[in-house]
């Protein structure tokens, strides 16, 4: 047993745990907060398989942004009834088994994945130089498929007006308007500045690092 | 030369993990928020300043060296600003005993 | 013991240290005791990306490492913006959730 593989054991136990746990949490604060610690462990797991694109993803998005919406619904619902569900128990043991079938589906499908992924990879890196980026993942992102990365943003933008026009003033405490801070806190105004000067360099060094080279870590998919 | 830089990042990468292990020790035990704050700000500069430091004579570049500190004061700014955060919400509303 | 196994190590006992703060998150009387924990878990994640990134030899790791440290800073804000937007958050536990 080599230390590598006693780490992934015990990262692997982790999630594990925290993944119950999150599911029994009582109160709504405590999940979300599970929720974070498991969307930062996956992180690292990802970056245990080599994947250090999505590991910054998951990073950012599941350890982050997920957890300020999901942290957002919480204090919404702080003090209602919908707080607090009554499930029965023939609804619950219906859910368990529908998800454990999903489960199941999952792992057939990843377990009996060909060993060459059928993939245009070699094309995208073939063609890196006219892109004039060094990354493929960024050169398929922002030149090869750019109008791709571009209505994403149009569709995203489309959703947003539509639930704005949608709901009730009410729900939004008011027209969406730009929101006007009478004495922004000086600790987070240095926080956001400090944030903000150093999100700046994984954008800049992100770009050139080709990231999908030799990884010592010995990883064998079945 | 090797082995001596080697024994260093032992040291002091263990003397790192050491203090992640009081100040983790301290969030479990100390009666109080304050307190477990003052034990988890060790972790924050302590902690990860000795492996940084136990780390630094294993990269290859020193760009990643520079790299390393850089990670470290940008933890422990924030791990500053959250104290002092905390610190404020929690005397505003009285501490626990 | 080469100096990779010993940093790999290093990184499964901060990742059992981080693990064990988590109780934290449990027993926590108070929102602030919780919020504590997302800073030690934010620390302790980004010692353990760092101790891979070295013990690997991929630095590209450490990017990841600058991403956790950014986005734990900003979760406990988030978190603690909005313990003290209710009041009752900071005095005791809120059994209404």
């Amino acid at each position: 047993m080599t230390p590598a593989f006693a780490f992934e054991i015990v990262l692997a136990g982790l999630l594990l745990a925290i993944a119950t746990w999150t599911i029994l949490a009582r109160r709504a604060f405590a999940a979300v907060v599970l929720f974070m610690v498991f969307g930062l462990l996956l992180a690292i797991v990802w970056v245990n398989l080599s994947a250090v694109d999505v590991a910054l993803t998951e990073a950012a998005i599941g350890g982050g942004v997920t957890s300020m919406v999901l942290l957002g619904a919480a204090s919404r619902l702080r003090g209602s009834k919908a707080a607090v569900p009554r499930v029965s128990l023939p609804f619950k043991i219906t859910a368990g088994v529908f998800c454990a079938l999903v489960s199941a589906a999952l792992a057939t499908v990843v377990f009996s994945l060909p060993d060459v992924a059928p993939t245009l990879a070699p094309m995208a890196k073939e063609n890196l130089a006219e892109s004039g980026l060094g990354n493929p993942v960024a050169a398929v992102l922002f030149v090869f498929r750019a109008l791709d990365t571009l209505l994403e943003k149009v569709v995203l933008l489309l959703a947003l007006v539509g639930v704005w026009s949608l709901a009730s003033d009410r729900a939004w405490n008011g027209v969406p308007a730009l929101r006007v801070y009478e004495s922004p806190s000086r600790i987070l105004v240095f926080l956001a500045t400090t944030r903000f000067a150093t999100a700046a360099l994984p954008a800049l060094a992100g770009s050139p690092a080709p990231r999908h080279s030799q990884y010592p870590f010995s990883r064998a998919v079945p | 030369m090797r082995l001596a830089l080697d024994i260093l990042t032992v040291v002091l990468v263990s003397a790192g993990g050491f203090f992640f292990m009081a100040g983790t020790i301290g969030l479990l035990r100390f009666p109080d928020t304050l307190t477990r704050l003052h034990a988890l700000t060790k972790v924050d500069n302590l902690g990860l300043g000795l492996i940084v430091f136990g780390l630094l004579p294993q990269v290859e570049s020193r760009l990643d060296g520079l790299k390393l500190v850089a990670i470290w004061l940008l933890v422990q700014i924030s791990g500053a600003i959250v104290s002092q955060l905390i610190a404020q919400a929690t005397r505003r509303s009285g501490p626990r005993t | 013991m080469t100096i990779t196994s010993f940093l790999f190590t290093a990184a499964g006992f901060v990742l059992l240290m981080v693990a064990l703060g988590l109780a934290r998150i449990l027993r926590g009387p108070t929102h602030a005791d919780r919020i504590l924990s997302v800073q030690l878990i934010g620390s302790g994640g980004v010692a353990v990306l760092l101790l891979l990134s070295v013990a690997a030899k991929f630095p590209p790791i450490m990017d990841v490492a600058l991403m956790l440290g950014l986005l734990a800073t900003f979760v406990s804000v988030a978190f603690l913006g909005d313990a003290a937007d209710s009041s009752s958050a900071f005095t005791g536990t809120t059994e209404d959730q």
